[in-house]
């Protein structure tokens, strides 16, 4: 296949790009990276070691091939404060972080599907209006907010407004439990993180597959399904909602990475321990390596998933299958609804 | 943070504004009617209080100094003579609040104008010139797309900053905001500016004998400003955000100076005891940017800008 072949040329092209800046992010550093590494009052022989350690006297493009070389066979180097491969400690924090997102995206196309189909079912009706009110107001209400909110009311006990006590302690406001430590544990801690990620893609979802909808049920197979006497129900869900689903899905794959810069956050407010919280950790640690590859790991994961969701998309949509002009207008729909 | 309407079908119209921006656009066009409504009114009304308060926070009297410490207010709810509490170290939070939006509010002009110049120009010159050029400069935009946004500017803020310096200060934060804005703002303005580069007024122009630059400015730039400023209220909105978040993670301009963002994450600790110490900020801030979003989501459904991507 040709686009396909042309899909991986650019797949690798950008990944030698942005892997090329996460690179350069480190050696572009004033003073370079081993001031940085040991700050402005290092003793020359701890510069020279870590100069020799670094390999910082050959060449930047010799420099280049030998990280990614490493990079790519696992080895990130070591933590200059914590004196552990930086492998290590990814290995570690990434599960946190991927079961945190998987999780949120579920429960948010769990609640946006139901309310777009119901939204484009009686569009112009009240339900249809009062959801696109609360969508447009979560869409101006930033994830760490919401998780504040979410805390206030489901963590540390809520407030009691004329006599009425709004919220609870019904959640731990902080930390992580592995599923295998405790089942139950494990969904109570990361509901509260993972709702405070949700709810803000559940608004963009909910518009998107509303709009979808409301233009599929102008087809006349919808039409031809009615006049066959199919329940309302049937016809909803089999027959509008798949063709309806494509650019649902596209903008789900994409939306993975406001979920990435939204895990960093929220990780953080609820003491998660995932990539996000490693991260900011190293930033304030000065642990160059570490951010080096926490933003390489970021960034390849992002760039991975875009190009598998463009793919799949192709896969799903026989209409861009088949045709070249029809991909270009799915390309449309696809920066439009970047949010 | 941008509304996600593709083609909705005519009868969607009555779905309301926020649903059918589009189809609005197209009906006020056809009635001739600029209808805005209150709401609108009212969004316009609170950011321009905001401002102002930012603006004049050193000479109001009522706007007590953001630093001075007042043991009786200590953790204290609401009251007449502090309207929203006092935080941990009996700190005015009302007056803390406003010099916060002084900070917000700068970065997310600051780093927008930044934006749309360099953007503008690079989307502008793009969409005129097409060719060899578009395709360098706007795949070097993708590539910077290519790092999700918040990442980017958690690294540009720690490589900008100078060893040493902890967090980043005004000036780094607005750099590195403003260049997470450029391949948005540059997206954008490309696409407007193609609807207006193959039109008849700019073919006339050329037939003149006009020179590519005075086309440029001339003819297609008036063009495509209206949308573009349309779109630079939904910006700031999505700057205040990032800025936000940068400073909840304590690496945006730093405490004691007060941001909305370090605000709510020094509430954070306390919001079983004193929760207003939290939820003010959180409020002022939710209401600041459903405003700046409303009030460009109308602005944008009026210029119809199709291109929406931040």
């Amino acid at each position: 296949m040709k686009t396909m072949r042309g899909k991986l040329m650019h797949l690798a092209a950008v990944l030698v790009v942005v892997s090329f800046l996460t690179f350069l992010l480190v050696n572009l550093l004033p003073g370079g990276p081993e001031r940085a590494i040991l700050g402005t009052n290092a003793t020359p022989e701890a510069v020279a070691s870590v100069r020799a350690d670094l390999h910082l006297d050959d060449p930047i493009p010799v420099r280049y091939v030998r990280w990614l070389g490493d990079a790519l066979s696992g080895d990130f180097g070591d933590s200059y404060t914590q004196k552990v491969p930086v492998s290590t400690l990814l290995a570690d924090r990434l599960p946190v972080s991927l079961t945190l997102m998987a999780y949120a995206q579920l429960l948010a196309l769990a609640m946006a599907i139901p309310l777009g189909i119901l939204a484009a079912y009686k569009a112009g009706g009240w339900f249809d209006r009062i959801a696109n009110t609360v969508a447009f107001g979560m869409l101006s209400l930033p994830n760490f907010i919401v998780a504040v909110v979410l805390v206030f009311f489901f963590a540390v006990g809520g407030m009691s407004v004329f006599g009425v006590h709004l919220g609870g302690s019904y959640f731990p406001a902080t930390g992580y439990v592995p599923f295998a430590d405790s089942v139950t544990e494990h969904f109570r801690s990361v509901f509260l993180p993972a709702l405070a990620l949700a709810l803000g893609q559940v608004a963009i979802y909910m518009r998107l597959l509303r709009t979808d909808m409301i233009a599929t049920l102008q087809e006349d197979f919808i039409g031809v399904a009615r006049a066959k006497g199919m329940p309302t129900r049937r016809i909803l869900l089999r027959h509008a909602f798949k063709p309806s689903s494509f650019s649902l899905l596209t903008v789900a794959g994409i939306n993975i990475g406001a979920l990435i810069g939204g895990a960093v956050i929220i990780e953080n407010i609820f003491v998660l321990g995932g990539i996000g919280d490693l991260l900011v950790r190293s930033i304030f640690t000065r642990d160059y390596l570490v951010i080096q590859s926490t933003v390489l790991v970021i960034a390849v994961g992002f760039v991975v998933v875009n190009f598998v969701v463009d793919v799949l998309y192709a896969v799903l949509d026989p209409r861009i299958r088949v045709s070249e002009t029809a991909s270009a207008s799915g390309h449309g729909a696809k920066a439009l609804a970047r949010g | 943070m941008a509304s996600t309407t593709v083609a909705a079908p005519r009868w969607a119209s009555g779905a309301g504004a926020t649903g059918a921006p589009v189809v609005d656009a197209v009906a006020e066009r056809v009635s001739g009617r600029q209808r805005v409504g209150v709401g609108w009114w009212i969004a316009v009304g609170w950011l321009t209080v905001v401002a102002l308060l930012a603006l004049l926070a050193p000479v109001l009297p009522f706007v007590k100094d953001p630093s001075s410490l007042d043991p009786d207010a200590l953790r204290q709810g609401p009251t007449l003579a502090h309207w929203f509490g006092g935080d941990d170290g009996g700190r005015d939070v009302f007056a803390r609040v406003v010099w916060g939006a002084r900070v917000s509010l700068f970065i997310g002009v600051a780093s927008v104008s930044v934006g749309l110049a360099i953007g503008g120009f690079v989307g502008l010159t793009a969409g005129y010139f097409r060719g060899r050029y578009e395709r360098v400069v706007m795949s070097a935009m993708d590539v910077m797309l290519a790092f999700p946004s918040l990442i980017l500017a958690l690294a540009l803020v720690t490589f900008l900053s100078t060893p040493g310096e902890q967090g980043g200060s005004m000036f780094t934060v607005t750099a590195a905001v403003s260049i997470i804005a450029v391949p948005s703002l540059a997206r954008i303005t490309r696409a407007a500016t193609l609807t207006f580069a193959r039109r008849e007024f700019v073919t006339a122009a050329r037939a003149l004998g006009a020179k590519h630059r005075r086309i440029i400015v001339r003819e297609v730039l008036p063009n495509v400003v209206p949308p573009m400023a349309s779109f630079a209220l939904l910006a700031i909105a999505v700057v205040i955000v990032a800025e936000g978040a940068l400073s909840y993670l304590g690496l945006s301009v730093q405490a004691p100076q007060p941001t909305w963002g370090n605000l709510i994450a020094q509430g954070r600790p306390q919001l079983d005891i004193a929760p207003h110490i939290a939820l003010f900020p959180c409020a002022v801030m939710f209401i600041t940017l459903l405003s700046l979003n409303f009030v460009g989501d109308k602005l944008r459904a009026r210029f119809d800008v199709r291109e929406v991507r931040l």
